[in-house]
């Protein structure tokens, strides 16, 4: 046991030690780029309803309804989750770095679980942060928006010429633990905020992951409230 | 009127006397024509074995910019084996069959069980439904049931605020069947599911309860 201790201990160095962020190729940041940093985040008070389907830790699988209703100028989304059927099964909102639950029922009872949903869904919805730290991109027409916050994580955001979408969370040690993939539908619309995409999949790379994969039901930017 | 006055009673009086005596005797009328309709309707309900209809589910919520549409097929076998199939937007089913609940869906052309912990509660709901196409509306104790011309209103015995106000069931012409199911959580939010084309008594194999195809 002795002689496995320094072992355990390089493990443990390797596990918990900072990773560097993948390098972006960088670019000289034109008014332009930094349009197209904010492409896939909406710019005015939006409601989408999703199916959501759910692979949940423990290989659960659920298939369930998300309304997300997201106004920017705030920094405030609220999500609720119903069941097919329209049960509430989940009602909460995030404001700035506020998190209010105003419902929960069953798994969604769980503080942790209800918390780390609203970041998700902020992750999704909102913007980062106001200016990207660094921009870059490919000649391709790829572009890549690097935000940094003030906890440490860094959020990369690359938007592909057709649209399409990713983004990828690092925590303050870069490890990454989120990755988001959305994806335009068939009629070649822009995934800009205007015309959401169709798809978005965010897939949680703790130790305890998770996937969401959101189809897009309905969406509204009129009436909103 | 001078009749009424000699005997002491002004014609206020005489007309209060009237309706105190005519409501309880009106409110006994009222109470056994109830129990008739409902004895009618049991007796109706029960002599469905089985039943299949389309039905549109539409949500409408306060924050809904547009109420949340979606449509499917149900299917009923007495005693309790029932097929609540969603066709869109989602694809999803419940089989209910000999007391086993279970669900799936449809995600990229695979059908994947649904594990969800809500099950449990649909299989609540489920039972509930058996017992009403079974026109055993007042079998659950957890719900007060009163019946008011064409609908059957159940509210909860102890109170669900927010979550539950009241069912309403809303009976069809054909006595013995329900058009409309409303569920309130309030008055703006509620889910109503509408059923159209009802085929009573037709053979329905185990297989609408068992398979999924």
């Amino acid at each position: 046991m002795k002689r496995a201790r320094p072992l355990i201990f390089v493990v443990l160095l390797i596990l918990t030690a900072c990773t560097s962020l993948p390098p972006i190729e960088p670019l000289s940041p034109s008014p332009d780029d930094r349009t197209r940093c904010s492409r896939p985040f909406v710019k005015r008070d939006w409601q989408f309803v999703h199916s959501i389907a759910a692979t949940l830790p423990g290989g659960k699988n659920t298939l369930i309804t998300g309304i997300t209703t997201v106004f920017p100028d705030r920094e405030s989304v609220h999500a609720m989750i119903l069941s097919l059927e329209g049960l509430v099964l989940f009602d909460g909102i995030t404001q700035g770095d506020k998190i209010d639950i105003r419902r929960g029922i069953s798994v969604f009872a769980t503080t942790a679980f209800a918390e780390g949903l609203m970041r998700d869904v902020r992750l999704i919805f909102l913007k980062p942060a106001d200016i990207p730290v660094e921009i870059g991109g490919s000649a391709g027409g790829t572009a890549v928006c690097r935000y940094r916050r003030t906890d440490g994580s860094v959020v990369d955001v690359t938007s592909h010429r057709n649209g399409n979408w990713e983004l990828v969370q690092y925590d303050a040690g870069h490890h990454p633990r989120r990755r988001v993939n959305a994806w335009i539908d068939d009629s070649g619309q822009p995934a800009d905020g205007e015309h959401p995409p169709s798809r978005i999949e965010l897939t949680a790379l703790d130790t305890f992951g998770y996937a969401l994969d959101m189809r897009l039901i309905q969406s509204a930017g009129e009436s909103v409230r | 009127m001078t009749r009424y006055l000699r005997a002491g009673l002004k014609p206020v009086g005489w007309g209060l006397f009237l309706l105190l005596w005519l409501y309880p005797a009106g409110a006994f009328k009222t109470a056994r024509a109830e129990t008739d309709l409902l004895q009618q309707i049991r007796s109706k309900a029960q002599s469905i074995q089985s039943l299949q209809a389309e039905f549109v589910q539409k949500k409408q919520m306060r924050i809904l910019v547009q109420p949340l549409i979606s449509k499917g097929r149900f299917f009923f076998r007495a005693p309790a084996s029932i097929r609540w199939e969603y066709q869109s937007p989602v694809s999803s089913i419940i089989l209910m069959h000999q007391g086993d609940v279970k669900r799936f869906f449809k995600k990229d052309g695979k059908t994947i069980r649904d594990t969800g912990a809500n099950l449990q509660a649909m299989q609540v709901v489920m039972q509930n439904i058996v017992g009403w196409l079974g026109g055993r509306f007042d079998e659950n104790p957890d719900f007060k049931m009163t019946l008011q011309k064409n609908r059957i209103l159940l509210t909860p015995s102890v109170s669900m605020s927010g979550m539950l106000a009241r069912i309403e069931l809303l009976l069809s012409d054909r006595q013995g069947m329900i058009d409309r199911i409303v569920i309130y959580e309030d008055d703006e939010n509620y889910t109503e599911i509408e059923f159209k084309t009802m085929q009573i008594n037709r053979v329905i194999p185990d297989s609408v309860f068992l398979e999924i195809s």
